[in-house]
């Protein structure tokens, strides 16, 4: 079963897509800001293995959690949510790149050839 | 056309995207929002009966996600209108060559000046030079304002990897260091309070930061870009 932790500070967009992929069959973690998710990554994460990364989350920025996830969950897939607004540099330091306003079958299909 | 009406098409697009980012952010996650909530009612429907019951239900669900489709079109028409002005190039060019530019063509008080130093090594950076040249004049210009007289110190150094533009002025420094590079944040009357953040978008677009400097007196902010061939090629924009 495939487990993710979604981190994005926007509660509608937590829900929808956390209800869609949970309809796929993921198993889906959540995390509501930058402090919320270093504190679930920093104590013994669960294993992940894909973390879905909003760049900006009000209280930080998602790029710098990257080193962490890194440490923590070596093998997780880090999956930056661009809103397709220049100059994010998440999508530099992430393995993949989904936009977020992306049609959810093709986003679902893009994250299965990632994860699985 | 000459140098400085370059500067001011390239800075006046770079004033609108910084300005209108927020919003373009804020209404993309609404419309992922809209878009992810119409294809789960969408799904579940399809095996409910409401949609023999009424088929106006699937209908204005069709509507929906066509006035958002509408929606994220115009988004994109507008970033391409904006963008359409001026194609962004990067190239290999010298550090010291947009210091150059943006020195030549910056707006002071005739009371302040400007002192640029550059190391004897030649400093190479992949970069649109008229773009950086104008995030640089940001910086310039919002020291002099700052120093309000004498002169104001821009530098070009290498630390490791990295082109470090350092530019420092002596004047009152920033009120709140840590809200200085928010948008829409300046304690100098008239001012939109965009130049610092332009010049950070900038800098991450080329791969690099803006930090601000903490000196003993004055004000100090650090531009930093990649030395070329020591990064993956930026990203250009859409």
């Amino acid at each position: 079963m495939t487990r993710l932790l979604l981190v994005d500070d926007d509660e509608s967009n937590r829900v929808t897509l956390s209800a869609l992929l949970e309809d796929e069959g993921y198993v889906v973690d959540l995390a509501a800001s930058f402090s919320e998710a270093r504190q679930l990554l920093s104590a013994e994460p669960p294993h992940y293995d894909a973390v879905l990364l909003d760049h900006s989350l009000g209280d930080g920025y998602g790029t710098n959690l990257v080193p962490l996830i890194r440490r923590t969950l070596p093998n997780a897939k880090i999956i930056a949510m661009s809103g397709s607004t220049g100059g994010d540099r998440i999508g530099l330091v992430a393995d993949a790149e989904l936009p977020k306003g992306m049609h959810f079958p093709e986003f679902s299909s893009r994250l299965k050839a990632i994860v699985e | 056309m000459t140098a400085l009406d370059r500067l001011r098409t390239v800075e006046l697009i770079a004033l609108i995207e910084e300005a209108t980012t927020p919003l373009r952010h804020d209404v993309r996650n609404r419309i992922a929002s809209i878009r992810n909530l119409s294809y789960f009612v969408r799904r579940k429907l399809a095996v409910e009966v409401v949609a023999e019951r009424d088929p106006r239900v699937p209908e204005f669900l069709t509507r929906v996600e066509g006035e958002v489709q509408r929606t994220d079109d115009l988004i994109d028409a507008w970033g391409v209108s904006v963008h359409g002005l001026r194609s962004s190039e990067v190239h290999r060019v010298r550090a010291e060559d947009c210091l150059r530019l943006a020195i030549e063509c910056v707006r002071l008080p005739v009371s302040v000046g400007v002192e640029a130093t550059s190391t004897s090594e030649p400093l190479e950076i992949e970069a649109d030079l008229e773009l950086l040249a104008v995030a640089l004049r940001c910086l310039l210009e919002n020291a002099g304002e700052a120093a309000g007289s004498g002169s104001v110190h821009i530098a070009a150094v290498r630390d490791a990897n990295q082109c470090v533009f350092t530019v420092t002025d002596r004047g009152p420094g920033f009120d709140n260091p840590l809200r200085c590079l928010e948008r829409f944040e300046s304690s100098k009357p008239g001012h939109l309070g965009l130049g610092l953040c332009i010049a950070r978008r900038v800098a991450s677009r080329l791969g690099g930061d803006l930090t601000i400097g903490n000196p003993d007196f004055g004000a100090q902010v650090n531009l930093l870009v990649p030395i070329a061939g020591t990064r993956p090629p930026p990203e250009l924009e859409p």
